[in-house]
């Protein structure tokens, strides 16, 4: 086996990511102040009318998102269940909200920087429903400098992205935190840092998590009320992972949705001819992978070895997307049917490195009536295997009323 | 590295998979409300294969063409198998694909409802003697059809499934380097230059009347392929995390290893990058699944061919396996030619071969023609 050994050992070597253009991958004033000349500008996915036709939500996707995320709602999964809910049909995971996000920091401006999602605060107001189609507006609006611990110099990139149904209707809206560096001083630091190793676990963590698992509690459609709600109380838990190859392959891709495949760069789906126009296209955008060959940077984040050659990092992080989506979990499963998500303030604290679990938790922090609604006020946290803190933020949760129990309380016109 | 994963095959295994021949599996009905042709189904396809011709994508150029609408690339029938050999075969087991035979019956245009059973029509034992690991060979028959019933297409994939860490799969990799995936920046310019050179001929129809016996297709590169060319065709079917993959281990224990954070994963999670396929598979590297490679064969047709031929009959062999990595080029050549009615049919040799001059697919194909 020494040639398996050999070609193991390449994985410290390789080819990594060339550029002609001496700025490439690096923060430059000219390279941020080019970037902040597009604060304020709307951006709008050029998509015409069939594509939104094709876009519409269908049983399939939204059982693919939901099970892309271990998410087994019936509200997502069972047309008759749904039904008879007070929405009426089949509805999408709330965390669809994400799929407004028309474009973000890992493809807007500074090429060769390397992307951190900060976090992000997401805002619904109404659901989306099996049959719906959204468009979307995004904008940029900060760029900033300022000194990283992990990182050095850094940039931090926000947008604001505004989703709409077929009804012209505002169904939420997405605000977004990015931190940009240059990949060779997060690579330096992170080694300096002596960055905690890939998750390790023994049988009888094996058998905690699987206990945990089957310890979920799923309200449905036995109604909750504001009333009956009491500050403090901690809500039910669900645990995620440990996350794999075979998982993140589709986790991170929300199982396909209505995600639509253009050929556009960004997409990362370029490949055989297709992958040298783009390259043409886009010069500094590949890097150079094991075998020569020119590929998309995202694919780095594929696999613990590629980040480990490449970035100098533990594993492979995730973009933080799928710690939102888990979150939601734990949040719908102790609304119930009745309840509605509001609002969801969320930060990556540390990072969630491929092969980590992830315990998702909640606890009532407030209450209060405001503008005619009920609304609960939760902490949120998520939790990895050695009990750090990955996930930080703050939810709000409408509820029914013992006054006015038969109440919808998300926008319905 | 650690030690290789096995798996082995056993006689009772096998048993079990004799008894699946003849049992159809067909689409669910939840699927149904799904099953539609759409024009981003056909792009996406189109894309993921890097054949974006206009006559799928273009729908004013398709409405001129003979179909008279966009048409899915021929070879998508492939996609409708329903059966996964390396989880419903013989779990654990490492799967080839080592022949392909397609007919296609109509084209596939958007607005079409397409549906599909898989059946095994054989299952048989070809190990080696003298080489340790049992093989075992199962023939998967796809029916695709419309809503109607009517039949749009038929593929024959015959699978071969291996036991992982035997000597028998380690012969995949025979007369190979361990660089032989390598590329340098030279190699990479050169494909770039290569690929500019693809011509299609579109609208301009190729006629029955003016093909000759020994005429040669212009060659089709693809490749050098990369895992994200390799996974996205995945992405639909591998829903295994959390939850469902707790399930999954109840229900199908032999099809995971305990992975490098002692969680147990789907072994087929080793097979798609060169990394975990060394680690794990004390394999040279990672292997690509060959039922791409109908698909590049039927796009060297269609750009000799134009729009207004069609592939009635393609049967390929892959002798050869590729690694993630590899270039694929693909030829063919007239050996013949009749007239069954009024239709001009064709007859090809067709093969492929690699960037290190290795055939790794022979076989014949027939297209239909117009007349003149």
């Amino acid at each position: 086996m020494s040639s398996n050994q050999d070609k193991t050992s390449e994985l410290n070597t390789g080819f990594g990511f060339k550029s002609d253009n001496p700025n490439y991958g690096k923060i430059t004033d000219e390279s941020v102040e080019r970037l902040a000349s597009r604060i304020g500008v709307e951006r709008k996915r050029d998509l015409a009318d069939w594509e939104l036709e094709e876009m519409r939500y269908t049983p399939g996707s939204i059982r693919r998102s939901a099970m892309s995320q271990g998410d087994y709602n019936p509200l997502y999964l069972d047309s008759d269940y749904a039904a008879k809910s007070p929405y009426g049909c089949l509805t999408m995971p709330p965390w669809s909200l994400t799929s407004v996000e028309v474009t973000n920091a890992a493809r807007d401006g500074m090429p060769g920087l390397h992307a951190w999602f900060r976090g992000t605060t997401l805002k619904w107001k109404r659901p989306i429903n099996v049959g719906d189609f959204i468009t979307c507006v995004g904008v940029l609006t900060e760029v900033r400098k300022q000194q990283s611990r992990t990182s050095g110099e850094a940039v931090v990139q926000e947008y604001i992205n505004t989703g709409y149904n077929d009804k012209g209707q505002e169904i939420g809206s997405m605000f977004t935190s990015w931190h940009r560096a240059e990949r060779k001083t997060s690579k330096s630091i992170a080694k300096n840092q002596k960055m905690r190793g890939l998750a390790e676990y023994s049988q009888e963590d094996i058998d905690k998590i699987r206990d945990d698992f089957n310890k979920e509690v799923h309200r449905g459609s036995e109604k909750r009320f504001w009333e009956d709600v009491e500050v403090g109380e901690e809500l039910p838990f669900v645990v995620k992972g440990p996350t794999s190859q075979a998982q993140r392959g589709v986790g991170e891709g929300g199982g396909g949705g209505a995600f639509m495949i253009r050929g556009e760069p960004g997409e990362w789906t370029h490949s055989h001819g297709n992958a040298f126009k783009l390259f043409e296209r886009h010069p500094g955008l590949p890097f150079v992978n094991e075998w020569g060959i020119p590929e998309v940077p995202v694919v780095i984040h594929n696999s613990n070895e590629r980040c480990q050659r490449y970035l100098g990092l533990p594993g492979a992080y995730d973009a933080g997307y799928q710690r939102i989506n888990w979150t939601v979990h734990m949040l719908t499963n102790w609304a119930g049917d009745f309840g509605y998500l509001s609002q969801l303030e969320i930060r990556f604290p540390s990072f969630n490195i491929m092969g980590d679990t992830t315990w998702c938790y909640g606890k009532i922090s407030g209450k209060r009536q405001e503008e005619g609604k009920n609304i609960v006020e939760i902490e949120v946290w998520n939790d990895n295997q050695l009990g750090t803190r990955v996930t930080e933020g703050v939810a709000e949760i409408l509820l029914p009323s013992n006054s006015n129990p038969d109440e919808i309380v998300w926008e319905t016109d | 590295m650690t030690n290789p994963i096995k798996t082995t095959i056993t006689d009772e295994q096998l048993e079990q998979l004799r008894a699946q021949v003849g049992v159809v599996n067909s689409s669910a009905k939840k699927e149904l409300a799904d099953s539609e042709i759409k024009r981003s189904t056909v792009r996406t396809w189109a894309v993921l294969n890097a054949d974006m011709r206009p006559l799928y994508m273009d729908p004013d150029h398709a409405q001129a063409s003979p179909w008279g609408a966009i048409i899915a690339p021929p070879a998508i029938i492939l996609s409708y198998e329903r059966i996964n050999p390396g989880v419903d075969f013989l779990p654990g087991a490492y799967p080839i694909l080592s022949k392909a035979q397609l007919n296609f019956d109509k084209p596939i245009r958007v607005g079409d409802t397409v549906v599909s059973e898989s059946e095994i029509t054989q299952v048989e034992e070809v190990t080696n003697t003298g080489v340790a690991g049992r093989v075992i060979s199962a023939a998967i028959e796809t029916r695709v059809k419309d809503a109607d019933g009517q039949p749009v297409g038929t593929a024959v994939q015959d699978w071969h499934l291996y036991e992982r860490g035997s000597d028998a799969q380690r012969t995949l990799f025979a007369g190979r380097g361990d660089d032989a995936h390598m590329h340098s920046q030279e190699d990479i310019e050169a494909l770039g230059a290569e690929y500019k050179t693809e011509e299609q001929r579109g609208a301009d129809s190729l006629y029955w009347d003016d093909v000759s016996e020994g005429d040669e297709l212009q060659h089709l590169l693809k490749g050098p392929t990369t895992r994200i060319r390799a996974g996205d065709r995945r992405n639909s079917t591998w829903y295994w995390g959390h939850k469902q993959g707790w399930d999954e281990m109840d229900d199908h224990p032999e099809l995971f290893f305990t992975n490098e954070n002692g969680m147990l994963e789907p072994v087929m999670a080793t097979d798609w990058v060169h990394h975990r396929a060394q680690r794990w598979g004390g394999l040279p590297g990672a292997l690509e699944n060959a039922a791409d490679r109908p698909n590049y064969l039927v796009q060297a047709l269609a750009n000799w061919m134009g729009d207004s031929g069609f592939p009635a009959e393609v049967n390929l062999d892959f002798p050869i396996q590729s690694m993630i990595g590899d270039v694929t080029r693909s030829y063919g050549r007239v050996t013949g030619k009749s007239m069954s009615g009024d239709q001009g049919l064709v007859t090809l040799e067709v093969w492929q071969i690699n960037q290190l001059d290795q055939k790794i697919t022979t076989g014949t194909a027939t297209v239909v023609l117009p007349t003149r």
